[in-house]
C-alpha cells in the first residue's frame, strides 16, 4: 500500500550558501511538489511558514502561499519563494522555532512537509 | 594523583530540542482519547438518544477535550460538520463575541462542540442552548453536571497515565516513570502530569 509520501512530497533544492538544508535569510527557496493521486483533477496549496514546538502554547507564522487549481491527478510542480527574513530557526530550554514548506492537496487532504533551517549561519540558533 | 569527583556531582547531560522532547505541547495535543473509564461507542448511544445533545463531565485533566474531538469524529459519520469552539482561560466568564457569532450560524448540519461551556454564565449557558436549538448537535464539556444532560463523565487513573507516556515514549521509558506518584502529585490531572514531564525528559 502507497504511503502518504508516495502520494505526496515536498522536495527542497539544497542551497549552496547555508549548506545541506540550511538557507541564509533573503535567500530564495525553490523545489517541487510532486503527487500521484489517482485519476482525478487536483488542486493544493504550497505554504512557506514557521511554527513553534515545545511546552508552551504554540504559534506559527505564514510567510507566502501558492495555490495550484486544477491539476491532473500526477505530476510535479515547481516553485519559488522570496527567502524570509526571520525568525531564524531556534532551539532554546522551552520552544524550538522550526521553518517548513508544506503542501496540502485535496481531495483527500494529503499534507506533506519539508523541514529546512533559517539562520544567518544556516545552522539552528541554540540557547 | 589524580583527585576523583565527587560521588555526588551532578552529571550534565545535553538537553534535548524542544522540538524533540516526546512531552511537548503539541504531542499532548494530538493524543487520541483512550477508553478506559469511558467507551466512545456508550456515549455516541447516549448522545443518540437525545438529539445529540449532552455533556461530558469530568474532572481538570482527565480528556474531557480529547473525548470531544473524538464525539465530533464520529459525528461526521452522522453526515454532521463539526463547529469546534473553544474558550481559553482569560475568557473565562465571558461570552465570548466568536461563540455567538457561531452559536447564530449553526444549522441543522452541523455539531457544535463546545469546549468551556461550563466557564460561561449562567445567562450565556441559557443563551446557547436557545440559540443552538437548530444545530444538529450540541456537545458540551463542563466540570460538574449542568442543564445538557450528562452524556460521560471522565476519570483519569494511574494506569491510564502510563498509558498516555507509553503512547508518547515506549514501555521502556514508561517503566522509568512513577505514574502511581505523578499521578497523586497532579491530583489525577493527565494534562499537568505529562506536563511534568516534559522538563524531566
Amino acid at each position: 500500500m502507497p504511503s502518504d509520501h508516495d502520494k505526496l512530497a515536498v522536495i527542497l533544492d539544497r542551497t549552496v550558501a547555508g549548506g545541506d538544508r540550511g538557507y541564509v535569510p533573503g535567500e530564495p527557496l525553490t523545489g517541487v511538489v510532486r503527487w500521484s493521486l489517482g485519476d482525478v483533477h487536483v488542486s493544493f496549496v504550497v505554504r512557506l511558514f514557521w511554527r513553534t514546538e515545545g511546552k508552551g502554547t504554540a504559534d506559527s507564522g505564514l510567510a507566502d502561499e501558492l495555490s495550484f487549481e486544477g491539476m491532473p491527478g500526477s505530476g510535479e510542480q515547481a516553485f519559488v519563494f522570496e527567502g524570509p527574513s526571520g525568525p531564524y530557526s531556534f532551539s532554546g530550554d522551552l520552544v524550538s522555532i522550526l521553518w517548513a514548506v508544506e503542501a496540502i492537496a485535496s481531495p483527500g487532504k494529503h499534507v506533506a512537509r519539508a523541514d529546512f533551517v533559517l539562520s544567518p549561519t544556516g545552522k539552528e540558533v541554540k540557547v | 594523583m589524580t583527585a576523583l569527583p565527587p560521588p555526588t556531582a551532578a552529571v550534565e547531560t545535553p538537553r534535548g530540542r524542544p522540538c524533540d522532547n516526546p512531552f511537548r505541547a503539541q504531542r499532548l495535543d494530538a493524543l487520541s482519547f483512550v477508553e478506559e473509564a469511558v467507551r466512545l461507542d456508550d456515549v455516541m448511544q447516549v448522545l443518540g438518544g437525545r438529539r445529540y445533545r449532552g455533556a461530558l463531565v469530568g474532572p481538570h485533566g482527565t480528556g474531557k477535550t480529547t473525548l470531544l474531538h473524538a464525539v465530533g469524529e464520529r459525528l461526521i459519520g452522522h453526515g454532521l460538520s463539526p463547529m469546534p469552539l473553544f474558550m481559553n482561560t482569560d475568557e473565562r466568564g465571558t461570552f465570548p463575541a466568536r461563540w455567538r457569532v457561531a452559536l447564530r450560524r449553526a444549522g441543522r448540519g452541523d455539531a457544535l462542540l463546545l469546549d468551556g461551556y461550563g466557564h460561561l454564565p449562567a445567562w450565556a449557558r441559557a443563551r446557547v442552548r436557545l440559540t443552538a436549538r437548530s444545530a444538529g448537535a450540541v456537545v458540551v464539556t463542563a466540570h460538574k453536571r449542568c442543564a445538557l444532560p450528562t452524556a460521560a463523565r471522565t476519570a483519569s487513573s494511574p494506569a491510564l497515565l502510563r498509558t498516555l507516556v507509553t503512547e508518547l515514549t515506549d514501555d521502556a521509558t514508561a517503566d522509568r516513570i512513577d505514574c502511581e506518584t505523578l499521578w497523586q502529585q497532579h491530583r489525577g490531572n493527565l494534562r499537568d502530569a505529562l506536563r511534568a514531564l516534559y522538563d524531566l525528559h
